[in-house]
């Protein structure tokens, strides 16, 4: 049971570091990471022959092209960020089934070694890089912007920069999370990025509530992600039905933050994260 | 401070807001602006910490050294869920921060003079700011702008949200400055009569609409 718990969980890491920047620290209703997700599985696709280093640096550029066109419709068309973020995602439905010719398209990249290598090295820089930068004026920026948006009006920080690059840093991230996830399906689908905002909320929730801090904190995204697969697999054995996973995340959410609610008296922020 | 002949028109075929306005402000006082509502203060003061922006015609000379405006909305300029010493840490940040570098150090931002400040206001800088009083919220906010060597201080009605307790708090803070000019519009006359060191500008509107400082 452990070895899927940490194999499922590698995979999904980058996706959660960046759901994590974008949902939980900036607080942006950011459903572009769908597109983000599936794009960077699309570039990585695209850039199939290329060495690995390069493949995974598409897969990043495929999702840091979709942070980039929502933070500009956002920041510089001044579109409030959800609808720019659905604009975004019919684009990019759009560019990616032009792309791919058909919804699915078979993904085997040469791989210097094992897939479960590849899986613990990227996952391994990724806590390195954006552990060390959350811990960074830039980290405590990304945080202040999502407890307080206006903070940046009365000081010269660039409220545009912080959204700019947490928005493409989270991006990236789960654009390398696509590229894993058909890396380990071994194909590239126009449905793959389904249900993928609905893992994240609940890995966050679970994230936050067993790890209570309003600091940026690298153990969130990681504790919240064991802690998801630990609950699936449990339930796997359990015997539910995996169709019914959804219906399933989406109570869990629920009662999660109803608990939490009561518990602590708080007010919930307009993502629970 | 010194602001000689300022015109102001809101755009080109405006009529004049102000005309050729012309004052002094001695350095290191506290300065009251008085005026009924709508009359024009809070235009003033935006004008003279420049940040009027889009199609204004402005004209004169305003001699100021670095300066900050703040308003009843002190709120907006503070992360709450974090502690007044994070908060004094997130007024240094710069304008692009870094990904790489980590924020000051508490013994740089929290300077010897603001800590004595500080205890006199029985304010733990170690709670987030969201439990902390309106006055001591406000203070915080005045503190963040300071520590950017601001010399002078525009206060538009920063006692507006406090309760009386509160108010006379913040009031004692800008006392307790120093080197600090500060022009402020408060409604509460016997504040202002208490706490003005430096001189009483009125703001009155003549028959044509033109607003002029007595």
């Amino acid at each position: 049971m452990i070895l899927p718990i940490l194999h499922q969980a590698l995979i999904a890491l980058p996706l959660l570091m960046g759901a994590y920047i974008t949902f939980s620290l900036l607080k942006l209703p950011d459903f572009s990471i769908e597109s983000a997700y599936l794009f960077g599985a699309v570039m990585a696709y695209v850039a199939g022959d290329l060495p690995l280093p390069l493949i995974i640096l598409s897969a990043s550029l495929g999702g840091a092209m979709v942070g980039a066109i929502v933070s500009t419709l956002n920041q510089y068309l001044k579109l409030p960020f959800l609808l720019g973020a659905i604009i975004t995602n019919g684009f990019f439905h759009g560019l990616t089934q032009y792309v791919l010719g058909t919804s699915m398209k078979s993904f085997h990249p040469a791989l210097m070694f094992s897939e479960h290598f590849l899986f613990v090295l990227v996952g391994i820089c990724l806590v390195g890089i954006v552990g060390i930068s959350l811990r960074s004026q830039l980290g405590y920026s990304l945080a202040i912007y999502g407890n307080n948006p206006l903070f940046f009006q009365h000081h010269p920080t660039s409220g545009s920069y912080v959204t700019f690059f947490g928005v493409i840093v989270g991006h990236a991230c789960a654009g390398i999370g696509g590229f894993l996830f058909a890396l380990s399906n071994g194909f590239v689908d126009l449905t793959m990025n389904f249900g993928v905002i609905l893992f994240c909320l609940t890995a966050l929730i679970l994230g936050k509530s067993l790890i209570r801090t309003n600091r940026p904190n690298i153990l969130v995204p990681l504790v919240g992600l064991v802690a998801y697969f630990c609950v699936q697999q449990t339930l796997l054995h359990v015997g539910l039905n995996l169709k019914y996973f959804n219906s399933f995340q989406s109570l869990f959410i629920l009662a999660a933050l109803f608990c939490l609610s009561k518990k602590e008296k708080i007010s919930l922020d307009h993502l629970g994260v | 401070m010194k602001v000689k002949n300022l015109s102001f028109r809101y755009h080109k075929r405006a009529p004049y807001f102000f005309k050729e306005l012309s004052f002094n402000l001695e350095e290191g006082l506290i300065h009251a602006l008085h005026g009924k509502n709508g009359v024009g203060k809070s235009v003033l003061l935006h004008i003279l910490s420049k940040r009027i922006e889009g199609e204004a015609v402005i004209s004169g000379e305003i001699v100021a050294e670095k300066s900050a405006l703040m308003n009843q909305q002190f709120d907006q300029a503070l992360a709450c869920q974090f502690t007044f010493l994070e908060n004094m840490q997130f007024g240094c940040l710069g304008r692009f921060p870094s990904p790489f570098s980590c924020l000051k150090a508490p013994s740089y931002v929290m300077q010897d003079h603001f800590l004595k400040l500080l205890e006199k206001f029985y304010i733990d800088v170690t709670i987030p700011v969201c439990k902390l009083s309106g006055g001591q919220r406000q203070i915080l906010a005045l503190l963040m702008k300071l520590q950017r060597e601001t010399k002078i201080l525009f206060l538009d009605e920063p006692t507006a949200a406090l309760d009386e307790q509160n108010a006379t708090m913040v009031f004692e803070f800008l006392k307790a400055l120093k080197g600090v000019t500060i022009l402020v519009v408060c409604h509460d006359q016997g504040l202002i009569c208490r706490y003005t060191t430096g001189r009483h500008l009125r703001m009155e509107m003549d028959s044509e609409g033109l607003r002029q400082l007595k």
